[in-house]
């Protein structure tokens, strides 16, 4: 079909760090998952596809049919929806799709996209033509037609059980979480990009969490990666190369390997716990998604885990999840970490956590808000953490709270549910935190701290509410910075406040997890991060080579200065000079010099 | 049976054989138990497929070839021609 294509090197944001190499793996823009797949079973395979695919052109015929007949259609509309038929049953489409399969053994959905691309390439070289661009809509309805059928409706989740049995990259305009929630649990995938900005955005933090290389922002992947057999995706520079020269796969695969090296050692002692050389400790948990990586986060040294997000593991569920399906998953949780502490979060639906039963548009509808206007969907959850909290040590975190009032309402229903479960006893191991996200909760936190066992700062949502940033607008990408000081400022003052009470304060946003301000925390009296489990390691290593006093210096220095770049410049500077071996930059020249 | 019909028109509507267009074309040619063949500017499509049609840039003014071969192969292609002749019944 395709001419061999050349060698492309796109350049986007870093996400995840490392280097993946595989084959493309196509997600189109408009339908969730199109991959590309070789049909295994020799031509009795190829011949089934076929009739699968016949089959999909008579069920759209038929469906076009029915809007025909039953609709009473304008002449006009008739006649185009006519000319629709005709063109899904044309010969010279179903032969050339029929052809594509049995000849070149890919899936149907694969030889649609490519019959349709070839077409619209021989179209656009038809010659000067007003009408083009009509034309090329028409192509468009019915290949989407196509599509939607094959796929079996709505949708792509059909798809993740079709995954390569290679490696592969998976190449998309941008996932949901439930597809990448999926897709993380493949053997085979060796690293993601996409063209949608990555930022701090959801997407960005379960990507981190999974630790696969990723790479977004992308612009022009698709467009690239149609033809194209592999794919690198390079973390450390934050780079695409697509269809690479053989020299280039090895100079990756020596990158990797140094790269991984790298990381490995980090690996070595990630079990002892992170002290400074004078002898102050930094307590360092895990940010999770499933029950599933409890062993990950131990794997990478996590004493707690600090952050359970839920809403994220009901994304793929039809319904409302029920009372048993919280406890079993809750009770695996604990019963998997224990003696580890677990804070589960409540849902907090909303931002752009998107999913098929809760969606909410609207900008101050999420966390705890949600939850107690929507009881048939709280409750369940908190009957399921009362019933688990025999089996560990439970912590709950209640998202999104801006009044002492919203953590009140939230004991009586605890007591309420307690009390009819008859579980009242379980009470005493259960402890109730506050995330600070809004500002609200940063000028109230003094009336906060007196209700609640523990803060949970969530950095990336009290940064967006802050600066009043959309995360995902990259034109606004510069105001939204964890340098700015009234956000340093906010979690010194918090860390006061939890001294104070003597309440637990635990960072756990993307910030927590970011080498360059560990020291910087220690110097503010922090003692307790919470991170993806792959950031562990790293900030370990820094708070056992740091010294509590070069912090409180830092400290000294960040109050002092009233701009943002230059409070930027400072810490990395001062970072990168402390720590020559572990920031980026250096070791990321290093690996150029002895890889790739 | 060893007859070939051809015939060259002028496209007259407006739009050209766009979509609508080609779907009336193809059912005309449909009636017929002949192979017909579309030419313009050295490319040759199969004239019972409207995708093979919309293939071919055909804008007002242009002209194209008919080819049919195979029985009443003078009468298909005679009518065809009128369709296209008469700007596809479109108001001009």
């Amino acid at each position: 079909m395709s001419a061999e294509r050349n060698m492309t090197r796109l350049s986007g944001e870093k996400i995840v760090e490392g280097i993946g190499l595989g084959k493309v793996f196509f997600i189109d823009k408009d339908f969730s998952l199109i991959p590309h797949l070789t049909l295994r079973g020799g031509q009795k395979a190829r011949e089934k596809e076929k009739r699968r695919f016949m089959n999909a052109v008579k069920k759209c015929e038929k469906e076009l049919t029915a809007i025909m007949d039953e609709r009473e259609l304008p002449k006009e509309a008739l006649s185009i929806l006519e000319a629709h038929r005709m063109m899904l049953v044309d010969p010279t489409l179903t032969g050339e799709v029929g052809d594509t399969i049995l000849e070149r053994g890919v899936n149907a959905e694969w030889a649609v996209l490519s019959v349709f691309e070839e077409m619209a390439e021989r179209l656009a070289g038809s010659g000067a033509d007003y009408y083009l661009k009509a034309k090329a809509a028409d192509l468009e309805v019915i290949k989407d037609k196509l599509l939607i059928s094959l796929l079996g409706g709505a949708g792509h989740a059909s798809y993740i059980k079709n995954l390569p049995e290679e490696d592969f990259i998976l190449c998309a305009h941008s996932l949901t979480l439930s597809d990448l929630s999926s897709l993380a649990k493949n053997k085979h995938i060796r690293g993601i990009a996409l063209e949608a900005p990555g930022g701090v955005s959801h997407l960005t933090i379960v990507l981190r969490s999974i630790g696969l290389p990723a790479v977004l922002g992308l612009d022009g992947l698709l467009t690239e990666v149609a033809g194209c057999e592999e794919i690198v995706v390079d973390g450390l520079s934050g780079e695409a190369v697509v269809c690479p020269t053989m020299p280039q796969k090895i100079a990756y695969i020596q990158k990797k390997k140094v790269y991984d090296e790298y990381f490995d050692r980090f690996l070595t002692d990630v079990g002892d716990p992170a002290v400074s050389q004078d002898g102050a400790e930094m307590h360092i948990g895990a940010n999770i998604e499933g029950e599933e990586e409890v062993d990950l986060a131990k794997r990478y040294g996590a004493e707690f885990i600090g952050l359970f997000r839920t809403e994220l593991m009901f994304l793929e569920k039809e319904e409302v999840p029920t009372e048993e399906d919280h406890y079993a998953i809750y009770y695996e949780m604990l019963h998997r970490a224990h003696p580890m502490e677990v804070t589960i979060r409540v849902f907090d639906f909303g931002g752009d956590k998107e999913g098929r039963i809760l969606a909410t548009g609207a900008m101050g509808l999420r966390g705890i808000r949600f939850c107690f206007l929507y009881p048939d969907v709280f409750l369940p959850q908190v009957r399921g953490l009362i019933r688990a909290a025999a089996f560990g040590n439970l912590n709950i975190l209640l998202p999104f709270v801006s009044a002492v009032d919203e953590i009140r309402e939230f004991k009586a229903i605890l007591k309420e549910q307690a009390k009819d479960l008859k579980l009242e006893k379980n009470l005493k191991h259960i402890k109730i935190g506050a995330m600070i996200e809004l500002p609200a909760a940063l000028f109230i936190a003094e009336m906060l701290a007196r209700e609640v066992d523990f803060f949970s700062i969530g950095t990336n949502d009290l940064v967006q509410y802050l600066m009043a940033v959309e995360r995902q607008d990259k034109a606004l990408s510069q105001y939204f910075s964890h340098f700015h000081p009234a956000v340093l400022r906010a979690l010194y003052n918090l860390s006061h406040i939890a001294k104070k009470y003597k309440i637990g304060l635990s960072v756990c946003g993307e910030m927590g997890g970011d080498p360059y301000f560990t020291l910087l925390f220690m110097g503010m009296g922090i003692n307790s991060l919470s991170m993806s489990p792959i950031a562990i390691p790293i900030v370990k290593k820094i708070v056992r080579s740091g010294y509590l006093e070069e912090g409180k210096a830092l400290l000294n220095r960040m109050l002092m200065t009233t701009s943002e770049m230059e409070l930027r410049e400072i810490l990395e500077r001062e970072m990168e000079e402390r720590y020559p071996n572990i920031f980026r930059k250096a070791w990321i020249d290093n690996i150029r010099q002895n890889g790739g | 049976m060893n007859t070939m019909a051809e015939k060259t028109v002028t496209i007259r509507n407006k739009l050209g054989l766009h979509a609508r267009a080609a779907s009336m074309f193809v059912k005309e040619a449909e009636r017929y138990a002949c192979e017909v063949e579309m030419e313009k500017a050295g490319v040759r499509v199969n004239a019972k497929s409207i995708m093979g049609i919309l293939m071919l840039a055909a804008p007002f003014g242009s002209t194209l070839k008919i080819i049919a071969k195979g029985p009443n192969d003078e009468e298909c292609v005679t009518a065809l021609a009128r369709l296209v002749e008469v700007g596809f019944e479109e108001e001009a």
